[in-house]
């Protein structure tokens, strides 16, 4: 028999230095603002240069860092506009798909919604549940395209809501979302995308109020 | 030679090889994953080898040739599931930033959704499905630039590739003039500045999308 090679394939190496990279700015561990140079980041990934470049340049796609040629990486700052932004166009995106994903559901969605509703049920503004809702529908919808775009904009605000629940001591409660759980289930499609537009509203509050200077465009 | 008139000809000679392939391909004229050989663009347009590979590359840049080993090209296949998800993504943020913005247009946006709605009537008039589509985009960025949200705005743009072949003739396909006249009547709406009903409109100009991907494309 021969012996299994038990490095990860090269593949799974890129995709679990990406999603390191992308949590550690999520999390804040690495500051908005912050500059980033290439070998602290392979020492503090663990990773050899070339997955490191390609995750740099993926999260430089996505917005989550500034790469600019002769200035080196920084980590994007935390900018609330720009947040307010993205939230503009998921909001848009969850809710027309979720119209049309309700009537889709089946009893294995059931499921996962009551599973869902449950998790979110204690669940502090930072943890990632409060976002996988939107998941799920955008999900449920199989508009591969829309799952892309989705894919792109959270972790913006995933990182948005561990800053924000930082800046209150935790304190803030979970945005009105189990409604929507609850609507789904009966598939009231009309109450579902009313209570996401209601989480989603609250959030882009709590965004303004706590990361922005107050001021509404 | 280096003398500027020649070189300005050059440029000319390229850009029409382009234009010529790219009208082709948006009124059907080349057919989806129809082959595409140097030699047989050469003989079609009597040009030499330089101006068609360079205009196939930029035809490949934007999604409407695909250029596989060997320098075998084709007419890149049309894919309705692509062109309907990405109708989906363009309408639903079409109506939104109609809904956020119509109510604040200034005199710039204003002309710009005058110029455009003209701009696709002429085109359905004329029956130019290759000038049809890029008009429909600007119309529609109007808005979306209106709000002032530039995240709104890359996300559309960046669909333009695959939108750019959503009026090559095909079954089902919405007739220019329908097109045109939805287009006059969200203008109208718009110049009222009347949000609620111009966003009605542009929900229902996308209604068959919504309708289709669920009946043919969803596989979920």
């Amino acid at each position: 028999m021969p012996v299994p090679d038990r490095r990860p394939p090269r593949r799974l190496v890129r995709e679990l230095v990406y999603e390191r990279f992308r949590d550690g700015i999520i999390s804040g561990e690495l500051a908005p603002g912050a500059r980033l140079d290439d070998g602290w980041l392979q020492e503090w990934l663990d990773a050899s240069r070339t997955p490191v470049r390609e995750a740099i340049g993926r999260l430089g796609r996505e917005g989550l860092l500034d790469v600019r040629p002769q200035r080196g990486t920084h980590v994007a700052p935390l900018d609330a506009a720009a947040l307010l932004d993205r939230l503009a166009v998921i909001t848009a995106l969850i809710v027309a798909s979720t119209a049309e994903a309700v009537p889709l559901l089946t009893e294995d969605d059931d499921a996962e919604l009551t599973r869902l509703e449950a998790a979110l049920e204690d669940a502090p503004l930072s943890d990632p549940v409060v976002l996988e809702p939107l998941e799920f529908f955008v999900a449920r919808y199989g508009n591969r395209l829309l799952v892309t775009i989705v894919d792109n904009l959270l972790p913006h605000l995933r990182r948005a809501l561990v800053a924000v629940s930082r800046a209150d001591d935790g304190s803030r409660a979970v945005p009105p979302v189990r409604s929507a759980l609850a609507a789904a289930r009966r598939r009231d499609r009309e109450a579902t995308t009313d209570g996401l537009r209601a989480h989603l509203d609250e959030v882009a509050d709590l965004v303004r109020t706590t990361l922005g200077d107050g001021s509404t465009r | 030679m280096t003398d500027a008139t020649t070189g300005r000809s050059r440029r000319l000679l390229r850009d029409e090889v382009y234009d010529e392939i790219r009208t082709a391909i948006l009124d059907g004229t080349l057919e989806p994953g129809e082959p595409l050989t140097d030699e047989d663009v050469m003989r079609w347009l009597n040009v030499s080898r330089p101006p068609v590979r360079e205009a196939l590359n930029r035809l490949a840049d934007v999604g409407l040739v695909e250029i596989h080993a060997h320098k075998r090209t084709r007419v890149a296949s049309l894919d309705v599931r692509d062109i309907n998800e990405a109708l989906f993504v363009t309408g639903v943020l079409h109506e939104a930033s109609i809904r956020a913005s119509v109510g604040q247009l200034d005199d710039a946006a204003r002309d710009d959704v005058i110029r455009y709605r003209d701009e696709v009537r002429a085109a359905a008039d004329d029956d130019d499905r290759p000038s049809l589509g890029p008009a429909v985009s600007e119309f529609f960025l109007t808005f979306e630039r209106a709000t002032g949200n530039q995240v709104m705005v890359d996300t559309v743009e960046a669909q333009t590739a695959r939108l750019l072949r959503f009026l090559t003739p095909r079954q089902g396909l919405v007739s220019p003039g329908a097109l045109a006249d939805t287009v006059d009547a969200i203008a109208a709406a718009a110049l009222d500045g009347d949000a609620a009903r111009a966003g009605d409109l542009a929900h229902a100009l996308y209604e068959p999308t919504r309708r289709n991907f669920v009946e043919l494309h969803r596989t979920v």
